[in-house]
């Protein structure tokens, strides 16, 4: 799906923010491996549910959320590529041919 | 007739930008919690996931969970249909996707229910009805989906 659109995509900010979340879930898992994902045993043993695996679900459901949310999110922003093209190409040489390029609009 | 008297609803839901994507989100955050709870029992009658918990434990565990996101569901639904409430009743992926959904719904509070809550049922009945109900569920989110693309 990303390779369809790929500069749309990477130029979205809810894309961006997706990705880094999912990045973050990551973290969660390695942060909270060792005190809550790496023994279950040990939380149907204790007679409450630990707060350091409340913090981990919460987080958890948190984050996934806001996964869902940015995804959404994606379809109802178009990043300005013409003006990230027009600031790649350096003005001053090759102004001529920018008006070309630009000139015929190709929009997907 | 209808479709004029909720003019008023839909200009206040169009009103601003981000009206429409925020129901969306809570729509599709409810959708994707309820059916996770439905296949957790799911999966269990299909003998895998939740099994040191009877069948009817795991419903027991996750239904006011499931019912508190359909009426989640039901609540944000009406609201995005009535943005724009011809379009959809002219989407054929909409039409489906509300067929898709009563089936859905009915099933689960029926036969799917039923044989959850039978500790005795046996395995081919299980895997029957677990299969039946992930079908009628990943239909609904199929058709939700490609409203977008009708």
């Amino acid at each position: 799906m990303f390779g369809s659109k790929a500069e749309e995509y990477y130029y979205n900010a809810f894309f961006r923010t997706k990705l880094i979340l999912l990045a973050l879930v990551l973290v969660q898992e390695l942060v909270f491996y060792r005190s809550v994902y790496a023994n279950p045993a040990a939380l149907d043993q204790a007679p409450t549910v630990p707060g350091n695996a409340k913090l981990a679900a919460a987080i958890s459901l948190l984050l996934w959320i806001s996964i869902a949310c940015c995804g959404r999110g994606i379809g109802y922003i178009e990043p300005p590529l013409d003006k990230i093209h027009a600031q790649m190409l350096p003005r001053s040489t090759y102004e001529g041919e920018i008006t070309i390029c630009c000139s015929s609009k190709q929009t997907p | 007739m209808l479709l004029i008297q909720t003019n008023a609803i839909a200009d206040a839901l169009n009103s601003s930008e981000w009206v429409f994507p925020i129901a969306e989100c809570f729509h599709i955050t409810a959708f994707a919690w309820s059916i996770g709870m439905i296949a957790a029992v799911d999966y269990r009658l299909l003998g895998f996931g939740i099994q040191h918990s009877k069948p009817s434990e795991v419903l027991r565990d996750t239904a006011p969970w499931t019912l508190l996101g359909l009426a989640v569901v039901l609540l944000s639904g009406p609201l995005l249909f009535l943005s724009d409430a011809r379009m959809y009743l002219h989407n054929p992926s909409f039409v489906f996707k509300m067929y898709a959904l009563a089936a859905a719904i009915l099933f689960n509070y029926t036969i799917h229910r039923k044989i959850a809550q039978s500790d005795a049922s046996s395995q081919g009945v299980r895997t029957v009805v677990a299969v039946v109900s992930l079908l009628l569920w990943v239909s609904v989110v199929f058709g939700g989906l490609f409203i977008a693309f009708a």
